[in-house]
């Protein structure tokens, strides 16, 4: 019976993700099907909140506050 | 392929705190829809060394942004988004020693030098990144053109001749 398993291309060998129940020098027949990268669905996760914040009510102060504020030795 | 930026503070600066002045709220705007646009882009990498999360955290402490907001944005520095670079003791003596031939803040060469070798444009709107020892790390775009801004100083822009002080 097929099974759909997952694998990752590494030096030029597949490598499965789980063991397999087959025995060894058993030939297979592969159907290579690319994922979506992780790293971009990472990515994209990893800045919601900062994206949510930049969306949200921030505080609002005066030009001369907020130039003061931009040097971090002066308080 | 995926690039690697610095990010000026004084663009997470704006882009998390508003002017009250309508002469001014171009600038946050501006830092606003560009900081989002970089991290909607998943072949951009943001660069941060320790010190400048320090930093940003900081001035947006300084600003009144809540506690919760800057947790979840020093939470947000740890994710995939960021690669952050530890200082060391020569990144502190070199940025002391160009900091002394330039005569440019120290807190500069500390946000930018750790990263060199390592990105591949860095955003400033700080007239100080136009000098060589910036420009040499990296090719310096100002994403709040023509906006100038400068530590402890009112925002400059040309066109309008603001005030200066």
């Amino acid at each position: 019976m097929p099974k759909i398993i997952e694998a990752i291309y590494e030096d030029g060998v597949l490598k499965p993700s789980e063991k397999l129940d087959i025995e060894e020098h058993q030939n297979v027949e592969l159907i290579i099907k690319l994922k979506r990268r992780k790293r971009s669905t990472d990515l994209s996760n990893s800045v919601r909140d900062l994206i949510e914040i930049l969306h949200g009510p921030l505080p609002v102060s005066s030009i001369e506050e907020m130039a003061r504020d931009s040097e971090v030795d002066i308080d | 392929m995926t690039k690697i930026c610095l990010i000026d503070s004084n663009i997470w600066f704006f882009a998390y705190t508003a002017p009250k002045s309508n002469e001014y709220a171009e600038i946050h705007k501006k830092s606003s829809q560009f900081l989002e646009s970089i991290l909607l882009n998943n072949t951009i990498i943001i660069g941060i060394s320790f010190y400048q999360i320090a930093e940003i955290m900081e001035l947006l402490r300084k600003r009144n942004l809540s506690k919760e907001l800057r947790n979840k944005i020093f939470q947000s520095f740890k994710r995939e988004k960021f690669h952050i670079i530890p200082l060391n003791m020569n990144h502190l003596e070199l940025s002391f020693n160009k900091s002394l031939a330039s005569n440019i803040h120290i807190y500069d060469y500390l946000v930018a030098l750790p990263l060199k070798d390592m990105v591949t444009e860095i955003y400033s709107a700080d007239d100080h990144f136009q000098h060589p020892d910036f420009k040499e790390i990296a090719p310096v775009t100002n994403p709040l053109h023509p906006w100038i801004l400068r530590e402890g100083r009112i925002p400059v822009h040309p066109v309008r001749n603001s005030v200066t002080r």
